[in-house]
């Protein structure tokens, strides 16, 4: 078990070249420095990522007890394993015994697809985290042995992505890929494709990964899922509500701000209205331009999909500019967020999404917030809790084409393995105290996972609200 | 377009104020040192963010702000001053061309930057214990940090301007951006003088950095865009000229705050940056020359 990064394919080191007398910089000479200073930017920069993942109530799993027995046969996705008396404490008790049936033996080259450096590093943190976490696990508990190997995409430069990506499959032959963000992310879909890569899209997936060849989200769609419910959730906490200002991010999950929340709103709201509609570039840090913009269309409630380090700036550009309003957004990112908002956050700020609760008594989460701890003293959060669950998508569907008798693990073996027997795995998010949460795979290659609406404050992710579902405008107790 | 009330054109007036003013003071501090040394100190952004995790560990350490920002600026001017000694000034005696040590603090950036996020992490960190608040003035709102940057940062200019026009050393500055052989042959200690332009253009941009981290967060990538907009600033200003270098870094900053009034923000720096191509057009100097500066 390893850990190998690549910088994203970058091109080789700049050479020293040419000369320049010492004099006055002329204008041409202005415009190559300022072109070379462009360069910089790009390679030296990173712009923000994206998540996303919500979910419509997931089927449930059967249990059968048997008569006189002190263990209970659960199954889910076709897996039926035997629980002790006293629930789920272990992996296995979750996925089933370790061995050569679950693929103790093999060992599998698996690669991450997230930011290392950039402004959006903190989530590449946070991703690595969850899967270095699952490959442990996993080995602990009798499956394969994985190694991972890391491509900074630098928060979203489709050229790190692709490049290095290409590389993990050519030099390191990497067998499946866990990637993050939106438009890196589809432009890998052709190199995918003809390498048949068995893809988890694990953070900022949209609808571009509909029937995508060997890719599969395992989140919902960044901010189109949640809106619905998150408007209706705001409509319905703030009757008097009507006038919506809308501030988003100009790339992924746009739609959200053009089409889903135009529709919606005016419904939930009896009559509302979108006052203002601000789309910001990834990364962006400035917001005062905006919110002046903002305060002038006078909202009741504002929704936003701005992401990343963004939304910090952003919530406190809000504030600071005297814009009362309750704000509603779909991401959060536990540790850059409230550093940059500080106490603005504890003013009126919702969360929707299948917003990660360390605390959630689910007996799948219980055991990875503890893997969790003991691997980085730290508690584990959302980015990292949706890259677990993907890595632990990928031993069920390894397990999966074991018990069908071959040994040939390929990415259309994988693929298959999604759906069949079932549709439906683990999930950290949603359950009991007493049975984990289901997330269900369809045919398309989409996910239903467990979400709501929770209090957002300088301390993170507080109380859940309502339960909210993808692409509805249901509301349901918390 | 949105809503033109007499509140929204002042909210925007105001921000544009407060963003120009930074952006001026950022052209000022890059000026000083390119005018002057001819030095297209990129590396400068990682002053910047040097100076801000400077200030964020001394505070969080338990010192109070004020000392931290100070011990920040003492940082900032002690991090130029090595980057002159230890790089520029080197390559500058083996020959190197502009292009050439832009190159090298080109490599600065990049290296600063994974430097800075291995040191400190890459999770932001913000000044603690910094006093914020809103304050509403009828239809304007604007923060006491952002009423106390104008102030801070006016003063650091002025007193600069006044330094480098008043004072003996100040015109040996001035002496060595007009001809740095004759400043040589009359006996100013060249050398020197370019390490005090370095550590006072330092100095101003850790002023910035100080009220950008206090306010918001430091990160290893948060000194490029500044000091971009510095750049661009002094060409529009004029290089050669602290005024202009002022002029032309609030009049960007100004600009992409007031273009807000009938564009969405993206469009801001578009029109900023159409706005610096159509004066160098008609004044390729900038609008301050030096002849006339």
């Amino acid at each position: 078990m390893g850990e190998n990064i690549h910088n994203g394919g970058q091109g080789q080191d700049p050479k020293d070249s040419g000369t320049v007398g010492e004099r006055a910089v002329s204008r041409r000479e202005f415009i190559r420095l300022a072109g070379l200073a462009g360069a910089t930017l790009t390679l030296a920069g990173g712009l923000g990522g994206i998540l996303a993942a919500c979910g419509n109530e997931p089927t449930t799993a059967t249990t059968a007890a048997t008569a006189g027995s002190t263990t209970t046969a659960v199954t889910v996705g076709g897996t039926t394993t035997s629980v002790a008396a006293g629930g789920y404490k272990t992996l296995n008790d979750l996925f089933g015994p370790g061995g050569p049936e679950a693929g103790q033996g093999i060992s599998w080259k698996h690669g991450l697809n997230t930011a290392v450096t950039g402004t959006s590093a903190p989530i590449g943190d946070h991703q690595t985290a969850g899967v270095k976490v699952a490959i442990k696990a996993i080995a602990d508990a009798g499956g394969p042995n994985i190694e991972l190997f890391i491509n900074d995409h630098k928060g979203g430069d489709v050229n790190s992505s692709v490049n290095g990506v290409r590389r993990l499959i050519t030099q390191e032959g990497i067998q499946t890929l866990t990637t993050s963000w939106s438009g890196c992310s589809i432009a890998l879909f052709p190199l995918l494709e003809e390498n048949k890569l068995m893809t988890y899209w694990s953070g900022g997936a949209n609808p571009a990964v509909i029937n995508a060849p060997y890719v599969w989200s395992t989140m919902e769609f960044f901010a189109i899922g949640p809106c619905p419910g998150s408007l209706a959730y705001l409509a319905k906490t703030y009757p008097n509500a009507k006038r919506l200002a809308l501030i988003g991010a100009s790339d992924a999950g746009v739609d959200a701000l053009d089409k889903v929340a135009p529709e919606v709103w005016p419904q939930v709201s009896s009559g509302g209205t979108i006052v203002a509609t601000e789309k910001v570039d990834p990364g962006t840090t400035n917001f005062q331009a905006i919110v002046a913009r903002v305060k002038a269309s006078k909202p009741d409630v504002i929704w936003t999909n701005v992401y990343g380090q963004s939304q910090g700036f952003c919530i406190k550009a809000v504030r600071l500019a005297g814009i009362a309003a309750p704000m509603m957004h779909i991401d959060f990112d536990v540790t850059a967020v409230p550093e940059t908002a500080g106490s603005t956050l504890d003013q009126d700020n919702f969360y929707a999404c299948d917003a990660y609760e360390v605390e959630n008594p689910n007996p799948f989460n219980k055991i990875f917030a503890e893997q969790h701890r003991a691997m980085f003293n730290a508690d584990s959060e959302y980015f990292s809790a949706n890259t677990y669950e993907s890595t632990m998508i990928l031993w069920t569907c390894m397990r999966r084409v074991l018990a069908s008798g071959t040994t040939n693990i390929t990415g259309e073996a994988l693929q298959k393995a999604m759906l069949d027997p079932s549709a439906d795995h683990w999930s950290l998010f949603g359950g009991t105290a007493d049975k984990p949460g289901v997330m269900t795979f369809s045919a398309d290659h989409t996910v239903s996972k467990p979400m709501g609406i929770f209090k957002l404050s300088q301390q993170g992710v507080g109380e859940k609200l309502a339960t909210i579902y993808g692409n509805s405008t249901k509301i349901d107790p918390a | 377009m949105a809503n033109l009330s007499a509140g929204f054109v002042a909210q925007l007036l105001v921000y544009g104020i407060f963003l120009g003013t930074t952006y001026a003071a950022m052209a000022v501090s890059f000026g000083l040192i390119y005018s002057t040394t001819r030095t297209f100190h990129l590396a400068h952004s990682i002053t910047y963010a040097l100076s801000a995790y400077v200030m964020v560990k001394v505070v969080a350490a338990g010192a109070p702000v004020i000392v931290g920002a100070l011990v920040g600026l003492v940082a900032a001017m002690l991090f130029g001053l090595a980057l002159e000694y230890v790089i520029y000034r080197p390559l500058r005696v083996r020959g190197v061309k502009t292009a050439g040590i832009f190159l090298a603090s080109l490599g600065v950036v990049v290296a600063g930057q994974a430097l800075l996020q291995i040191i400190f992490g890459p999770y932001p960190l913000a000044i603690p214990r910094v006093p914020l608040h809103s304050i509403q003035w009828g239809p304007v709102a604007v923060s006491n940090m952002q009423l106390i940057s104008l102030g801070v940062l006016l003063v650091s200019m002025v007193a600069l301007w006044v330094f480098v026009n008043k004072s003996k050393t100040g015109h040996s500055i001035t002496a060595l951006r007009t001809n740095p052989d004759l400043a040589s042959g009359v006996g100013i200690p060249v050398a020197r003088i370019r390490g005090l332009v370095f550590a006072l253009g330092s100095a101003i941009a850790a002023v910035v950095a100080f009220f950008d981290a206090g306010v918001y967060q430091a990160n290893p990538n948060m000194g490029l865009a500044p000091v971009l907009f510095g750049f661009v600033g002094v060409f529009l200003g004029g290089v050669g000229s602290l005024f202009g270098a002022a002029l032309g870094g609030f009049i960007l900053g100004f600009v992409i705050v007031m273009s807000g009034l009938f564009a969405a923000q993206g469009l801001g720096i578009i029109i900023s940056f159409l706005v610096m191509i159509a004066v160098l057009i008609f004044k390729p100097d900038g609008l301050i020359s030096e002849r006339s500066s």
